[in-house]
């Protein structure tokens, strides 16, 4: 079939469609083909105008307002869309946000609950050895070493430490 | 073979080439229902096609109630805004057209209790059965003329048709007749009305072409 004859074989199929006289296959493949040849829906616009002629109707052509309206429509659809959609990311994050804040406060600040890992472990302050001697008393200067002769497990030492405390002469023990 | 005894079948086995203008092709309604269905999966085109399609019928079904040519057009286009927005909801329980109908009348009412004004006829029945007037424009009167020209023309180039063709166009848009039917009265295959009532169009389209071009006119 030539070209010519397709094109004729289409449009008498038009015709057919505008009467409800096409089976409903042919009738959807030529919907089909409307959509990708807009000559088709030309053609289907002014034969319906000719419809309208013949019955005395006045020519009407609403259908730019109405595709303008719709347009409209869905183009403030879309934008209450994104406004709904980004107060939910809005929200979800700061729900994120503040489930992370209570877990970190709750894991960081539970009285006596030390988390397994130094990372996560209760904080002390832990100043420089010098700033430490420099501000401690001389009780605590005594104290200390007792606990690092001690834990070092030395009695002579210890007994070093005591007379190195005692003036010349005298005995503590 | 007589119309009376002319079956489906005789019709059918009389020009085999046009299986796909079968007999049982027929059913009112059944082109909108297919574009209805097309417009619910979401083709937007298939919506186009309706507002084509049902445009004029619907603002003539509107003049009954104003002349106002804006008004018209304003309340045509409302109609179908409104009718894409209820499409979702519509189940073919009645034909699309029954239904659009209905739009038409509720927001024509609408439009002119808006605006204060009285409709030209007080029942739907009142609207029925008037005879469909030329839309008055004031403030436009171009537009009436532009109408009433299409018309004059659009008639012309019908009686200008060959008889064959202008009859069965004449069966088809006056009396709408199903291709069936025209075959029985004409006596004549199926294909072939169906043949003839595409090529009269195609004339009768060709006449307002030229017209339009030598008008130099928008609708």
């Amino acid at each position: 079939m030539s070209k010519h004859e397709d094109y004729r074989k289409e449009q008498e199929q038009l015709s057919a469609l505008m009467d409800d006289e096409l089976d409903a296959d042919s009738a959807r493949r030529l919907l089909e083909r409307m959509q990708s040849d807009p000559g088709l829906g030309l053609t289907w616009k002014r034969w319906h105008l000719t419809q309208a002629g013949l019955r005395s109707e006045a020519p009407t052509d609403v259908l730019d307002g109405v595709n303008q309206a719709l347009n409209a429509e869905a183009r403030v659809r879309q934008q209450r869309r994104q406004v709904q959609q980004s107060r939910w990311v809005g929200f979800a994050q700061g729900a994120l946000a503040a489930g992370l804040v209570v877990v970190a406060v709750a894991t960081l600040w539970t009285p006596g609950r030390h988390a397994p890992g130094s990372d996560s472990a209760p904080m002390e302050v832990q100043l420089p050895t010098a700033e430490v001697a420099a501000e401690r008393s001389p009780q605590s200067v005594y104290w200390s070493r007792h606990v690092q002769y001690a834990g070092t497990g030395g009695q002579g030492r210890w007994e070093e430490t005591l007379r190195s405390a005692v003036p010349d002469g005298e005995s503590a023990l | 073979m007589t119309s009376a005894s002319l079956t489906g079948e005789d019709l059918l086995s009389a020009a085999p080439e046009q299986a796909s203008a079968s007999p049982s092709a027929a059913a009112p309604g059944q082109t909108d229902l297919l574009l209805v269905k097309q417009v619910q999966a979401g083709n937007r085109h298939a919506f186009d096609l309706l507002v084509l399609r049902h445009q004029h019928r619907v603002a003539a079904l509107v003049s009954r109630y104003t002349r106002q040519r804006q008004d018209i057009a304003d309340i045509t286009q409302d109609t179908f805004i409104r009718a894409y927005r209820a499409l979702p909801g519509f189940r073919g329980d009645s034909e699309f057209y029954t239904w659009l109908y209905r739009i038409a009348v509720n927001v024509a009412k609408s439009h002119l209790a808006t605006t204060g004004r009285r409709p030209l006829h007080h029942s739907l029945d009142d609207a029925e059965n008037a005879w469909p007037e030329q839309p008055q424009d004031l403030a436009t009167p171009a537009a009436v003329h532009e109408g009433s020209e299409m018309i004059r023309v659009v008639r012309q180039a019908w009686e200008a048709l060959p008889d064959d063709l202008r009859e069965a166009l004449r069966l088809r848009e006056f009396e709408g007749l199903s291709y069936d039917e025209i075959a029985a009265t004409m006596q004549t295959p199926v294909g072939t009305v169906r043949s003839r009532i595409f090529r009269a169009r195609e004339a009768i389209d060709r006449r307002l072409q030229s017209w339009r071009a030598g008008e130099q006119l928008e609708w």
